[in-house]
C-alpha cells in the first residue's frame, strides 16, 4: 500500500512540475480532474485492466472516452493504461493538489471540536492559525463529540490536540 | 505510615487541581499493517529513528508503546513494545518526541522491571527523576582512562590469574551448563559492600531461571545491591531486543555519577536470535545463518559502552560480564566478538560418573576457597532430575 503512495506522487510530481513550467497550476488540475473522473469509474477501469483487448486496442479505447482534454493529460492517461496503474488515479490527484498547496503557501487545516463553532470563532481560530505558522490557513471545520471538549487541529501529518478527552486521559495516567 | 480515606481524597483533589496538561503537538500516521509485532504505518514524516511511538493500547484503554526502527519513503515500521494483537489497520499512531528511553535512578536498586523499567515485582511503582536513552554514543578514547582498579568474581581462579578490572569486557564463554551463569552469580554476591551497583539482565531466559536467580541474591543478601532487568523467552522480541540496551542505560546512570556498575548480559545469543527474528520480519535482507548483516554492530555498541572513566569525568566505571554460548559445534566455532577477552570454560573429561563429578567439583571449590552452594553448578542429582544422563560436566 505504501508503493502505490509512492509511485502516486512520482506521477503527480512529474506532471505537477510540467504544470508549473506552463504556470498554469489550476487549468493543468481540471484536464487532471477529468482524466481521474474517468478513469476512476469501475466499468472503465475493468474494461482498461482486461488482458483479452490487447493493449494497443485498450489505449485507443481509453483515449476516446478522454476526447476533448488536453494533449498532455491524455499522454498521462496513456501512460497509466500502459502500465497497468490504472488504480492510483485518484491519489495522484490528491497528491497534485497537496503540491499545489505546498507552492501557493496554502496550509489546509482541519479543526476538529465537540460542539458547532460560529463563524466569527472559526475566522478567529484561522487568524491565530495563520500567525502561528505564518502563511494562509484554509480551515475546515468538523464537529465530533467524541472529543467531549477543547479542539483537535490536524495539518498533514502533524495534529495538535487540545481535546477535553486526551487531557482526561493524561489525567488518568498521572493519578494511576 | 495509615493514610486515611480523606487524606487520599484530599490528595487526590489537589493533583487534580494543580494537573497541568499539556497540549499534545505531535504526528499521527495510520497503522496499515500488523503482523508478528510489527506495525507498518502511513504517514509519520517526522518520525525520528528509534522514536517511541503511541498506539492504542488493548481494550481502547491506555497506550502501547512502539519503536520506529524502519523510516522509508511513505511510511514507518514499527516494532510493537507490548501486545499486539487488539491492533487493527486505521488505528492512529502518534509520536511522542521520545528516542528510546528508560528511567534511571537509585530507586531502581533492589527491583527487578522489563526492559522498558515497569516494575515486574511487587513492591509498587518506580519513581525515577531521570531518564536516559537506551542508545548512545560509548565515550570516546579522550574520556576514559586505563582500567586500574580489579572487579573481584570471588573466584580464586579468576581473580588470581586472570583478574578482570572495573570498566572492562570480559566475555564468559563456554557451552552450555558450564557453568557461565554462576561465575557471573558469584560475581554479583562478592560484589556485597563494596559499593558497586550489580544490573542482572535476562534475555530470552526462562522465568524459571530468573525467579531462581533472584532467590539466590537474595539468600545471600545481593539483591540490596542489584537490578534485575528481565527481559524472559515468553516476551516479544522487541523487548529482548531492548533490554541490555536498557540495563547498559541504567549502568552508566552510576558510571556517569562517578559511581560503579557491573552489568551481566544473560546472554547475548539470545539476544541475537531476538534481533534477527525483528530483521526478517522487517524484511531486512539476511545473512549468514539468516542473521542481518549489523548483528556484530549489535553488540559491539553494547559492550563499547562499558568504560573506566577518566577522573576528569569522574572517574566511574561500568564493567561487562557478557556470558554466551558459542555457535554450532566445538570443531566450526567461528571467533565472534574476537575483541573481546574471554574466560573460557570446558568440559574438562568426556563421561566421568556422577560421583567424580561430585568430588572433582568439592575439590575444586575447596581449592577456590569458595563455599560449594554458592555457586549454582547442579550437583549430580540435580543433573538426573533435569532428565538428561549428563555425562560430560566441567568444574
Amino acid at each position: 500500500m505504501e508503493r502505490a503512495s509512492i509511485l502516486a506522487r512520482r506521477y503527480a510530481e512529474a506532471y505537477f512540475s510540467l504544470a508549473q513550467e506552463a504556470a498554469d497550476i489550476p487549468g493543468w488540475r481540471e484536464q487532471l480532474a477529468a482524466v481521474v473522473e474517468v478513469l476512476s469509474d469501475p466499468a472503465v477501469s475493468d474494461a482498461l485492466a482486461n488482458p483479452e483487448t490487447n493493449l494497443a486496442e485498450r489505449v485507443r479505447q481509453g483515449l476516446q472516452l478522454l476526447d476533448g482534454v488536453s494533449p498532455e493529460a491524455k499522454n498521462l492517461a496513456r501512460l497509466l493504461i500502459e502500465r497497468r496503474r490504472v488504480g492510483i488515479a485518484r491519489e495522484i490527484l490528491s497528491h497534485y493538489d497537496a503540491l499545489a498547496d505546498k507552492a501557493s503557501g496554502v496550509i489546509r487545516a482541519e479543526v476538529i471540536t465537540a460542539i458547532p463553532v460560529d463563524d466569527a470563532l472559526e475566522k478567529r481560530i484561522r487568524d491565530s492559525l495563520g500567525r502561528q505558522l505564518g502563511s494562509a490557513v484554509q480551515t475546515t471545520v468538523r464537529t465530533d463529540p467524541s472529543i467531549i471538549g477543547g479542539l483537535v487541529i490536524r495539518i498533514g501529518d502533524r495534529v495538535i490536540d487540545d481535546s477535553l478527552r486526551t487531557h482526561l486521559q493524561q489525567l488518568q495516567a498521572a493519578l494511576a | 505510615m495509615a493514610i486515611r480515606s480523606d487524606e487520599i481524597g484530599e490528595i487526590l483533589k489537589q493533583r487534580i487541581a494543580s494537573f497541568e496538561a499539556p497540549v499534545v503537538d505531535a504526528n499521527e500516521g495510520v497503522i496499515t499493517s500488523v503482523s508478528d509485532g510489527i506495525a507498518r504505518i502511513y504517514g509519520l514524516e517526522r518520525a525520528m529513528a528509534g522514536e517511541l511511538l503511541e498506539m492504542p493500547g488493548p481494550g481502547g484503554k491506555g497506550i502501547v508503546l512502539a519503536l520506529a526502527l524502519d523510516l522509508r519513503e511513505d511510511g514507518v515500521g514499527a516494532v510493537i513494545l507490548g501486545p499486539y494483537e487488539h491492533l487493527q489497520e486505521g488505528d492512529k499512531v502518534r509520536t511522542t518526541g521520545r528516542i528510546a528511553e528508560v528511567p534511571v535512578g537509585d530507586e531502581l536498586v533492589g527491583r527487578v522491571v522489563n526492559a522498558l523499567g515497569e516494575q515486574l515485582d511487587d513492591r509498587g511503582p518506580i519513581e525515577t527523576a531521570q531518564t536516559l536513552p537506551t542508545e548512545r554514543v560509548a565515550p570516546g578514547v579522550i574520556q576514559r582512562e586505563n582500567v586500574d582498579t580489579p572487579m573481584q568474581t570471588g573466584l580464586k581462579a579468576i581473580d588470581s590469574m586472570i583478574p578482570i578490572g572495573r570498566g572492562q569486557r570480559e566475555l564468559i564463554i563456554g557451552d552450555r551448563q558450564t557453568g557461565k551463569t554462576a561465575i557471573a552469580i558469584d560475581a554479583i554476591i562478592n560484589q556485597k559492600g563494596t559499593g558497586v551497583i550489580c544490573i542482572y539482565v535476562a534475555v530470552g531466559q526462562n522465568a524459571q531461571k530468573v525467579a531462581q536467580i533472584k532467590a539466590t541474591l537474595e539468600q545471600h543478601g545481593a539483591m540490596e545491591h542489584t537490578i534485575i532487568v528481565a527481559a524472559t523467552a515468553s516476551d516479544p522480541a522487541p523487548l529482548q531486543f531492548l533490554a541490555p540496551y536498557a540495563g547498559c542505560a541504567m549502568g552508566e546512570y552510576f558510571m556517569q555519577k562517578g559511581g560503579h556498575a557491573l552489568i551481566i548480559y544473560d546472554d547475548l545469543s539470545k539476544h541475537a536470535d531476538a534481533y534477527r527474528e525483528l530483521s526478517l520480519l522487517l524484511r531486512r535482507p539476511p545473512s549468514r545463518e539468516a542473521y542481518p548483516g549489523d548483528v556484530f554492530y549489535l553488540h559491539s555498541r553494547l559492550l563499547e559502552r562499558a568504560a573506566r572513566m577518566s577522573d576528569a569525568e569522574g572517574g566511574g566505571t561500568l564493567t561487562a560480564l557478557p556470558p554466551k554460548a558459542p555457535l554450532g559445534q566445538p570443531s566450526a566455532r567461528p571467533r565472534l566478538l574476537g575483541s573481546v577477552r574471554s574466560v573460557q570454560l570446558e568440559s574438562a573429561i568426556r563421561s566421568p560418573g556422577p560421583s567424580a563429578i561430585a568430588a572433582r567439583l568439592a575439590g575444586a571449590c575447596a581449592a577456590a576457597g569458595v563455599a560449594a552452594s554458592a555457586t549454582q553448578a547442579p550437583t549430580p542429582a540435580s543433573a538426573v532430575f533435569r532428565g538428561r544422563p549428563n555425562m560430560s560436566r566441567s568444574v
